[in-house]
């Protein structure tokens, strides 16, 4: 008998799981069932998840008749500019915190930890001074000093994680390439990197992740010919000629290498953090 | 890294893998993993080849951190420096270029004074004091959900119910503002199949409110998820076992034995939230730019509508700093925390 209840509050409980679960994921249904939507049927009342002549119309807009190549062209200008400023400063300035003890180092790491946290808060309470700057010595409108402040914005987090996984390579590495005859940039270069590389890639993800979806401060600084996808995204939409299909397409697309990006990655975070000592 | 215009979801990333360091550090020493230990002896054991070595001095390290540092503060203290000078000028969008005039603190005595500032503040502590209680009311549900030895498909399930975070947050709050157009937004198509004549969610200052609380839960909830369910899992079994055995229900079980014991990290996630919110920009703005009318502007919407819309730049600085002032009050508590959480390491 109590093993009847068992099975039938478990099922019970299974049961609302799931049906939360289809709730939750229901606007991913929605925006997908919006994409194939017809223009004509769009502005109907009745709610019908699979549309009746579904069509990749909005789709095939987005490819051959919007801007989106160019949005996506400078969003990978301003990716590369970020991913490339971020790591080649953070990689050096992680080992330094992780091999040496120096003045303030403790105060610095503590400030990253802090300031990591709060950083996106932080760069719209400090956009206007930015921009002003920018203003002063001539450099807006550009898709480069975009990526450079994304590589900038990063800096506390990505230093103070690679550090965390830097922590967890033996000296005995760095004394061997030294013994060789190795100068520290070669050591960090030839030695530590290639160790850390799942440490590294869970950094390229946080990055990418982060450059991806940024659209407030590319938004102030570029002009529109230098759009990247999300300030694209937010101007189409404010107009109201564009049509909520097309709009889904687009939107569907600009998500799309972040997703594959996210897939691929499962695993190499989980590595990533089991290697640094970070599972809890 | 949290909230707004860098997702909240992907702070949240970060945020965990702060999390488990913090719980790693804090564990009495005889439970710390090997590699953190080994951090402690490169720092305190003196090992000769790197005594002997020139190579290890000091000054090596600054040159390694140099390039970071001028990177983030040419881009980000510079800035904001900046910034705190503009605020006791008058410069504006119109003679920015031209030449402005130093006027000390009137701006500030002019939101301070008129009330400027405290319009918004008194916005976004009311939106910080009925999102925060519901970000972590969702959060520790599910938790509890994932929780109950009741549930099964767990592996299926977990991964999926945190799903929208694996999405550009931007997306997720594009496709919300989808789903309130009155028009063909699917929430009136669903309420209308129950009878419900269609709502005006965007242009309605409550149901605008409304909205944004139901979207922000829906971003933040995964991560409170995570961090909850981390410490319940904590939790030795033998301590549940014992309270079913002296005849607990489930929400004295709860009451009594979980909650005193997950209280620390559930404290953490809501100061992380709280400070999050306070800040919050991105899902208002996305969804009807603070609207109708300029009803929901919380402060940081205030103040970059200011900057950019109406080209008040020396105002927009004054009320910029002033947030931030804010901002660092709301930070310090959550600073002392992660000072425990360094110490030691």
């Amino acid at each position: 008998m109590s093993k009847m209840f068992n099975y039938l509050s478990s099922a019970a409980v299974t049961l609302f799981a799931i049906l939360l679960l289809c709730a939750l994921l229901f606007p991913l249904f929605w925006i997908l069932s919006s994409s194939i939507r017809p223009y004509s049927t769009l502005f109907t009342t009745e709610l019908r998840l699979i549309p009746k002549d579904a069509t990749l119309e909005a789709y095939h807009w987005v490819l051959f008749e919007s801007k989106f190549f160019l949005y996506a062209k400078n969003s990978m200008v301003v990716y590369g500019a970020a991913l490339f400023s971020s790591l080649i400063v953070t990689i050096p300035a992680a080992y330094g915190f992780s091999r040496f003890n120096f003045l303030g180092r403790d105060i610095l790491l503590n400030s990253y930890f802090v300031l990591a946290q709060i950083m996106s808060g932080m760069s719209i309470i400090g956009l206007l001074g930015l921009y002003l700057f920018l203003v002063k010595i001539g450099l807006v409108n550009s898709r480069i000093i975009v990526g450079l402040i994304y590589g900038a914005s990063t800096v506390p987090y990505v230093t103070w994680y690679l550090k965390t996984y830097f922590d967890s390579i033996p000296l005995e590495y760095d004394e061997a390439a030294f013994l060789d005859g190795a100068s520290f940039l070669q050591n960090i270069l030839h030695v530590i990197v290639p160790i850390a590389k799942p440490g590294i890639f869970v950094a390229i993800i946080f990055i990418s992740i982060f450059t991806w979806s940024e659209w407030v401060i590319a938004g102030i600084l570029l002009g529109s010919g230098h759009f990247t996808l999300p300030v694209a995204l937010t101007t189409l939409q404010g107009r109201w000629e564009t049509p909520w299909n097309r709009f889904a397409a687009m939107s569907i697309l600009y998500s799309i290498p972040l997703v594959i990006l996210f897939m691929l990655s499962r695993r190499h975070i989980e590595k990533g953090m089991s290697a640094s000592g970070l599972k809890g | 890294m949290i909230s707004k215009s860098q997702p909240e979801w992907l702070s949240a990333l970060n945020i965990i893998k702060s999390y488990k360091l913090y719980v790693q550090t804090t564990r009495p020493p005889n439970q710390q993993p090997a590699a953190a230990m080994q951090v402690d002896t490169i720092h305190t054991m003196s090992k000769p080849t790197m005594k002997s070595s020139p190579l290890w001095r000091p000054h090596t390290a600054y040159l390694l951190i140099l390039p970071s540092l001028l990177l983030f503060l040419f881009f980000f203290l510079y800035p904001i420096l900046f910034s705190v000078y503009i605020s006791t000028t008058n410069a504006s969008f119109y003679n920015f270029i031209k030449g402005f005039n130093w006027i000390g603190l009137d701006n500030y005595k002019s939101l301070l004074l008129k009330g400027d500032f405290f319009k918004p503040l008194g916005r976004t502590l009311l939106f910080v004091l009925t999102s925060v209680p519901l970000k972590v009311i969702a959060g520790t549900s599910v938790a509890g959900l994932f929780s109950s030895p009741k549930l099964k498909l767990k592996s299926i399930l977990y991964p999926l119910y945190l799903a929208p975070w694996s999405l550009p947050w931007f997306f997720v709050v594009m496709i919300w503002r989808g789903m309130f157009n009155q028009d063909f937004g699917a929430i009136n198509q669903l309420l209308s199949t129950i009878g419900i004549s269609s709502i005006n969610w965007l242009n309605n200052p409550i149901n605008a409110f409304i909205s944004y609380n139901i979207v922000e839960v829906y971003l933040v909830y995964p991560f409170m998820t995570t961090i909850i369910l981390a410490a319940i899992e904590n939790i030795p079994r033998e301590v549940l076992e014992s309270a079913i055995i002296d005849g607990a229900t489930a929400w004295e079980r709860f009451r009594y034995i979980v909650l005193p014991l997950i209280q620390k990290p559930l404290l953490w996630a809501t100061l992380i939230t709280t400070i999050a919110s306070y800040m919050i920009f991105g899902v208002p703005y996305i969804l009807n730019k603070g609207g109708p009318a300029g009803i929901n502007e919380f402060l940081l919407i205030y103040g970059y509508k200011k900057a950019f819309v109406l080209g008040r730049y020396g105002f927009a600085s004054a009320f910029m700093v002033l947030v931030f002032f804010i901002l660092i009050f709301l930070v310090i508590p959550y600073s002392k925390m992660t000072n425990i959480a360094e110490r030691g390491y």
